[in-house]
């Protein structure tokens, strides 16, 4: 088994194994166990399961979820496989006939953006980070090339592209209400995009907030702490994270994940600058944050490579 | 040349049967594996076995096969010449060759390497009077030759050639300062393939990597493409040179890269 | 109910309903758990994760490994070999190695697919020779961990009648962990059959 996970990390290289989704499901499963929750009006949610992931397996799915406006509705994720967009895309039309015209692309982990396939009929607009592109095409040829040898060539399509590229801000308006939505530096990834709905003043700021289960570098650490100061200053007290309870205090949450991200910078910092190698690192650092995340053993080490890559070049 | 023409063919007909016998052969191929690849770096001189002469450290398992840190530790650094790193079972095994000027302190050398399969990973110390002497540690890592680098070919190379020098501690007269040289380079080990084409990124790698301390030489170092992404040197010196310090860096592919840093400040 | 299937790294599809088939099917290949087996041979690009699964064939782990040896299987390693990169100088030598299950008959390529007509021909004749023309004899394809390769030596197998075909996923990786592995060269037989393919 051992072997096993180093040929992983490295046939996968820098590709982030830590949003892979789930994907054990039958029909039962998807209607029984997955519920949509009204977070706020007209606002759906649809909670991951990473309570219920074992050890094991990298059972962390992303918070999806749409917003039914006046106009039309946006899709704020749209789910880590064609099955969890399509479920979603019937959930979405057994609320509301009003047609799905924005679906939010918010950076290039699978399990956030591999629905968009499901969509693709409606011809929304598919709004994302200005570097989502370049972040697909140096990692999504895999899942490109696969789904066509699954769902056969007519089935699969490409993936999905923002038609709406977004440099610095935007905003689209629903008729009854107006989604803000920002383009990050790097952070958790190069092409991270958050939302804020000015209806119900929640925040989505996607892989941007982990809650509860360990979060994962593949950006840049200091670049998502200050991203982080950055999202402080929106205004929201409430938001809907990438993974973790539907909805959560903002306050609190960015307190803890800033809690952990500070403790990996400082640490690796402290290890750099003794001359620890970086393997050595990945056995210390950040070790008193094991207890308050899920998935720690699995993933910590890896952050710690990622962040002393970066730190080494202060 | 015709040695390293010796040292292809040699290998190509080496033994080691198509079926092997059993795992108690398995030392002995490790051993014939060493043996060919010394023949054809060293031809006929005598490499003696040490432990005094240079250690190895590296991670008995590695998290990160592309990745693996190793640190040489020569504890007789007057007597030192220059030290080589072999990665026995790397396809390209004669992963660095570090020779010493004058301004150098040659007690420890750490650089990061890529291994391609479970090794012994092999030093060879050249000692002033032309001896060689080696040791070695077996290291579990896999993949690291043909691990891809996650992001375009075009990101991986942004920054090529960007260094930075830093210095740890306290700097003493006649003590020796420690250093850490770092390079911006992606390193292709063109065995890499590239997920948008499917084809292999050509190699592109740093092939020498020379230090001087004015005009005093700290170290050269020959690369290959065993050496890890963006190349990290840890290194001593002595401080009592003049002037600034100045690395050159030149890749298999024309890049050239030159870079002069502030020598460290002395305290009393 | 719901909550312990889940916890189960295989898929587990409903027995009945469309749409469960449909979702099954529709489950793209880029999570460790629940890779479904594709119709034919895999012709994607050769890394990546697998099924844990092989219809037909029986999936070994070391143990299940170690306890069929005995049994004196074939044992096929398809690793792919080691080409030369692009941009090593001509001057630097290159002298890649191979190491595997001792005893095992290393066919590089032999997992591709399409394989020309004449490969798969000799794949499949040399594998007759190795088991005497008994398509009971074991056989058991491996190479790598998440790597597609000897996933499909195994349906090829299956294809050609073979009635006891393994498949070890944890490939070289998984037995060298636990014990020595063998430098291993290319078969001969295997290798001529390559021609201009090479």
């Amino acid at each position: 088994m051992s072997g096993e996970p180093t040929r992983r990390a490295t046939l996968f290289g820098g590709l982030c194994l830590c949003c892979l989704p789930s994907l054990a499901r039958s029909a039962e499963e998807v209607d029984g166990r997955f519920t949509l929750e009204e977070v706020a009006p007209q606002t759906f949610v649809r909670k991951g399961l990473h309570e219920d992931a074992s050890a094991q397996n990298a059972d962390a799915i992303a918070n999806i979820g749409f917003i039914v406006g006046r106009d039309g509705v946006l899709v704020t994720e749209t789910g880590g496989s064609l099955a969890d967009g399509q479920w979603l895309r019937a959930e979405i039309a057994k609320r509301t006939d009003k047609p799905i015209r924005h679906v939010v692309l918010s950076h290039v982990h699978p399990d956030h953006c591999f629905g968009a396939a499901a969509f693709l009929e409606d011809k929304p607009n598919f709004i994302g980070h200005a570097s989502l592109r370049e972040a697909l095409d140096a990692r999504g040829a895999f899942y490109r090339e696969r789904l066509e040898e699954i769902l056969g060539k007519g089935r699969a399509g490409q993936v999905v592209y923002p038609t709406q590229a977004v440099k610095d801000g935007t905003e689209i308006d629903l008729g009854d209400r107006t989604l803000r939505f920002t383009a990050h530096g790097v952070a958790h990834t190069p092409c991270d995009l958050s939302m804020l709905d000015t209806a119900s003043g929640l925040l989505f700021p996607a892989d941007m907030l982990f809650v509860e289960r360990v979060p994962s570098l593949d950006g840049s650490l200091n670049g998502w702490l200050k991203e982080i100061e950055r999202l402080k200053g929106f205004g929201a007290t409430r938001a809907v994270p990438g993974h973790g309870p539907v909805t959560v205090e903002l306050a609190p949450a960015l307190g803890d994940l800033s809690r952990y991200l500070t403790t990996l910078r400082d640490e690796t910092r402290k290890a750099i600058a003794a001359g620890i190698s970086i393997d050595k690192a990945t056995e210390t650092v950040a070790r008193s944050e094991r207890e308050r995340w899920t998935l720690f053993d699995t993933y910590n080490g890896r952050n710690v490579t990622v962040a002393y890559k970066e730190l080494e070049w202060e | 040349m015709r040695t390293i023409a010796a040292f292809a063919i040699g290998l190509a007909l080496s033994a080691g049967p198509v079926l092997a016998a059993g795992a108690g052969d398995s030392d002995a191929e490790r051993e014939a594996r060493w043996g060919e690849i010394k023949q054809s770096v060293f031809k006929d001189r005598a490499v003696e076995k040490t432990d005094t002469l240079v250690s190895i450290d590296a991670p008995a398992r590695a998290l990160d096969a592309a990745l693996v840190p190793i640190t040489l530790t020569m504890p007789q650094k007057d007597r030192v010449k220059g030290v080589y790193l072999f990665i026995d079972d790397n396809p390209s095994p004669y992963a660095a060759h570090f020779e010493f000027g004058p301004a150098a302190d040659p007690s420890e050398v750490k650089l990061r390497v890529r291994v391609n399969n479970y090794t012994n990973v092999h030093a060879v110390v050249e000692t002033k009077d032309g001896k060689l002497h080696e040791a070695v540690k077996f290291v579990k890592a896999s993949g690291g030759c043909s691990a891809p680098m996650g992001m375009s070919d075009e990101e991986a190379m942004r920054g090529m050639g960007e260094m930075r020098l830093k210095f740890g501690g306290d700097v003493k007269p006649g003590q020796p300062v420690e250093a850490t040289l770092m390079v911006r380079h992606p390193n292709f080990s063109g065995m890499q393939m590239n997920q948008i084409t499917r084809d292999y990124t050509p190699a592109r790698y740093v092939q020498k990597l020379s230090v001087a301390y004015g005009d005093t030489p700290v170290f050269t170092l020959d690369g290959d493409i065993s050496l890890a992404t963006n190349p990290v040197i840890n290194f001593a010196l002595l401080p009592e040179g003049r002037g600034p310090i100045k690395v050159t860096a030149s890749d298999n592919q024309g890049g050239r890269w030159e870079h002069s840093f502030d020598a460290p400040a002395v305290s009393n | 109910m719901a909550l312990t299937r889940l916890r189960h790294p295989t898929l587990q599809v409903a027995a009945a309903g469309l749409a469960a088939l449909l979702l099954a099917a529709a489950t793209p290949a880029d999570s460790p758990v629940n890779v479904p087996e594709p119709e034919g041979y895999w012709t994607g690009p050769p890394r990546g994760y697998t099924p844990p699964t092989l219809k037909g064939a029986t999936v070994l782990d070391l143990a299940g490994l170690e306890a069929l040896l005995p049994e004196k299987p074939v044992l096929l390693d398809v690793v792919l070999e080691e080409r030369r990169p692009a941009g090593l100088p001509a001057d630097r030598p290159w002298s890649p190695t191979h190491r595997s299950i001792p005893d095992a008959v290393w066919m590089p390529g032999a997992g591709g697919a399409p394989l020309p007509p004449e490969r798969e021909k000799a794949f499949l004749s040399r594998v007759e020779a190795l088991t005497g023309g008994d398509r009971s004899k074991p056989v058991v394809t491996f190479c790598r961990p998440e790597c597609w390769g000897s996933w499909n030596a195994g349906k090829r197998l299956l294809q050609a009648g073979y009635r006891r075909v393994y498949w070890f996923p944890s490939g070289v990786e998984g037995w060298q962990d636990a014990h020595e592995t063998a430098v291993a060269k290319p078969d001969p037989a295997w290798a001529a059959s390559a021609g201009a393919d090479r």
